[in-house]
Order: structure tokens, then C-alpha cells, then sequence
């Protein structure tokens, strides 16, 4: 099958709005849990029906947060199309729902957040390689990759001392919204073994293409911002 | 002179590249504007995210294109343009996968049966798309053929 963000894409942009909002649930699933919905849409194969309604109820639960995230935290990331990035993460989710595995039931909510997140990163990395005009072709193993970097930045990151992080913090409340995006872009990927951001090819096409920056520019952009922001933590570290 | 003091003893050492994507990781972090990767990090952005003016998303919306999606695999077989695209990708994916069998395609059976379908549903193939589906399965053709050849 192919891609279903393609397809998504397909269908947000020709779908025709809908006037006004109505919210919908499913009384007889109110009561089930996340990961009990995520085990429904699962099972779509065999009840189909249950498994639709199961994936509208996660819907109606979630997306408003998610939402949210999009807008308050990553507004430059996503702008007006934050919507429609919640809505493809569902819908992926719902192709998925098979390989979702919960290693906390008591804590199943964050557990299926936390999927769902990862799920709307990886379509975010997607969207950065499309417009970077490659076919949009993750490498086997990617997400392993991911995790496997992401547990190292947690490690370093945690030995930041809490001052250079607060000063970090208001360096990065003085810069504009596309200085920090790009600077947020790019932390995506710091590497701490190898001490430095790896991008990979097609992404950084992607975020150079989104600001209209050539490759060489967006490291010079990003080195500037480095050194602003060194000169002011050392000036503001106590 | 006082002041050369004063400043010597309070300006810290500036940050190596290492300490500052550390230190801008963790504020990234701290400030909820990475992914958040695991539940502990979904529990402390709940606790911080301010839900004041997010709008509510609309789930009739989602409803009517996730059925959509799962009914039709998110390609509406009644529009011509999206037969064309649906073509398209089927010529694609018969150019990618050349060197195998892929008259045995799921995947590619599936969407000839989309096109069947729409054809069957009604779905009115112009002219003009016709036209454009025939260069699409003569260039894909083509690509086989030089694939081929270069074997």
C-alpha cells in the first residue's frame, strides 16, 4: 500500500470544510481506557465498525492536547497546518494500531500520547524530506536510531547545570520565532557522541527549502545564533 | 582595577559546542518544545501546558475523512484528478519494483482494482485524463525498458 500520509494529504486538501463543530463520542466507550482503544482499532480486521468508533473516541480525547502542543510550543513548525498534522497522526495511528505495544498499563494515557507523538514526529521528518523534493523513504531501522540518540541527549542533557539551562531559556525567549525554529529543528537531531546536530541530507533540505536558505547559509545562521547565545549564557551565569 | 577583578572572579568560561547543544537540548526540553518521546515526558507537559485558547478540533471533520480514508484507502474514486493520481502512483510503484514479480503485487492489484472500480462506479475518465494516463503508462514503460536494458 502506499504511503498512508499521502494519502491523508490527498484528502485534507480536498476535502471540503465542514461548517461548525460537533463534538462527537461514543458513550459505550467512554469508559474504556487509551490503550484499550488503541487494542479496538487494532482488531480492524475484525470489526472494522468497532474499530472506527474506537479511533474517533481517541480522537475526541486527545487531539485538543496535541493540538495544543502544535500551536503553544512548535507554532512555527507547524502554523496553519497543525490541524491537519493531528489528524494525519491519527490516521496513521489507526493503520498502526497493531505494533502499538503498552509496557505501563497503569499508566497507559501517557503511554499512548507518547506514541502518538512519535508517530507525529516521524510524519513530521516525512514532511521535511518532501520538501527537500526526495522521495520520502525512511531507512529501515530508523526509529531505533532515534531512540538510541534520544537516550544519549537525555543523558547529556541532564548534566547541563540548572543555570546554563535558565540562562539557555531566556536566550532563547530574546530570538525570533524562525531563529528559534530553527535552532529547535535542529536540536531534533544533536548527536551527543558525536558532540554536534546530525541531519540527515533530505531533512536539511527540507528545512532549508522551508526558509529559503541555502545549505551553507542555514550553518552559518545556526553557528551565529551558537555564538549569541554562548556570549549571553556567559554573561548571565552566575 | 577593581572592576578587572570583579569581572574575572564572576565571568564563567564560555560553553564548547558540546555544552551548548547540551544545554540547548535541555532547555528545549524544559520548555516543551521538543517531541515528546516517552510517557514522563507527556505527564510533564501536561502539567505545564497552558490550554487556554486551543481551539477544539473538529471531530466531525476527522470522522467523515478518517471512514474515508479506511473505506477507500484515502483515494475518493469519484474524482478523475485523483484516478489520474491514483495511475500514476500504480505506474510508480510497477517502475520500482521492475525486477520482480510484480504482477503479484498486492499493493499494485489493489489500486488496477480502484481504477476498475471507479470506472465501474461511474467514475467518468475525460478525455484529457485518458490522455494523461497514456503518457503515464508509456513513460513508465519506457522506464522499465531502460531499466531493463541496463541489466
Amino acid at each position: 500500500m502506499f504511503a498512508m500520509e499521502d494519502l491523508a494529504d490527498d484528502i485534507l486538501q480536498e476535502s471540503v470544510p465542514v461548517s461548525g463543530l460537533i463534538t462527537r463520542s461514543h458513550p459505550e466507550l467512554e469508559n474504556d481506557t487509551d490503550d484499550g482503544l488503541v487494542t479496538y482499532m487494532a482488531f480492524q480486521t475484525t470489526d472494522e465498525e468497532m474499530a472506527l468508533k474506537a479511533c474517533e473516541q481517541l480522537h475526541s480525547r486527545h487531539a485538543r492536547f496535541m493540538l495544543g502542543w502544535c500551536i503553544k510550543n512548535r507554532n512555527e513548525t507547524f502554523g496553519e497546518s497543525a490541524e491537519d498534522f493531528v489528524n494525519k497522526t491519527f490516521f496513521k495511528a489507526f493503520t498502526e494500531a497493531d505494533k502499538f505495544v503498552c509496557p505501563d498499563s497503569a499508566d497507559g494515557t501517557n503511554q499512548v500520547l507518547a506514541w502518538l507523538f512519535r508517530i507525529m514526529k516521524n510524519l513530521y521528518l516525512d514532511s521535511r524530506r518532501a520538501e527537500g523534493r526526495r522521495p520520502v523513504a525512511r531507512p529501515n531501522g530508523e526509529a531505533a536510531w532515534l531512540e538510541e540518540i534520544e537516550e544519549r541527549q537525555r543523558e547529556s542533557a541532564e548534566q547541563v547545570p540548572t543555570g546554563t539551562t535558565a540562562a539557555m531559556r531566556a536566550f532563547l525567549k530574546t530570538l525570533s520565532p524562525k531563529d528559534k525554529e530553527i535552532l529547535t529543528s535542529t536540536a531534533e537531531f544533536w548527536d551527543p557522541k558525536k558532540g554536534e546536530a546530525v541531519i540527515d541530507d533530505d531533512v536539511r533540505e527540507g528545512i532549508c527549502a522551508e526558509y529559503g536558505l541555502t545549505e551553507s547559509s542555514l550553518r552559518v545562521r545556526r553557528k551565529r545564533l551558537k555564538d549569541r547565545a554562548k556570549a549571553f549564557i556567559q554573561q548571565n551565569t552566575k | 582595577m577593581e572592576h578587572m577583578k570583579t569581572h574575572n572572579r564572576e565571568q564563567p568560561k564560555e560553553l564548547s559546542d558540546a555544552e551548548f547543544e547540551a544545554a540547548l537540548h535541555a532547555a528545549l526540553r524544559d520548555e516543551g518544545s521538543l517531541f515528546p518521546r516517552n510517557a514522563e515526558d507527556v505527564a510533564s507537559l501536561k502539567a505545564s501546558m497552558d490550554m487556554n485558547d486551543v481551539p477544539t478540533p473538529d471531530t466531525q471533520k476527522f470522522r467523515q475523512l478518517l471512514r474515508q480514508v479506511a473505506k477507500n484507502d484515502g483515494v475518493p474514486t469519484n474524482d478523475p484528478q485523483n484516478i489520474r493520481q491514483l495511475f500514476r502512483r500504480t505506474a510508480e510503484k510497477i517502475v520500482n519494483i521492475f525486477d520482480t514479480d510484480w504482477s503479484g503485487s498486492s499493493e499494485v492489484d489493489a489500486n488496477l482494482e480502484k481504477l476498475a472500480m471507479a470506472a465501474r462506479n461511474g467514475g467518468e475518465i475525460t478525455d484529457e485524463i485518458r490522455k494523461r494516463m497514456e503518457v503515464d503508462r508509456a513513460q513508465a514503460k519506457e522506464q522499465i525498458k531502460k531499466n531493463n536494458g541496463a541489466h
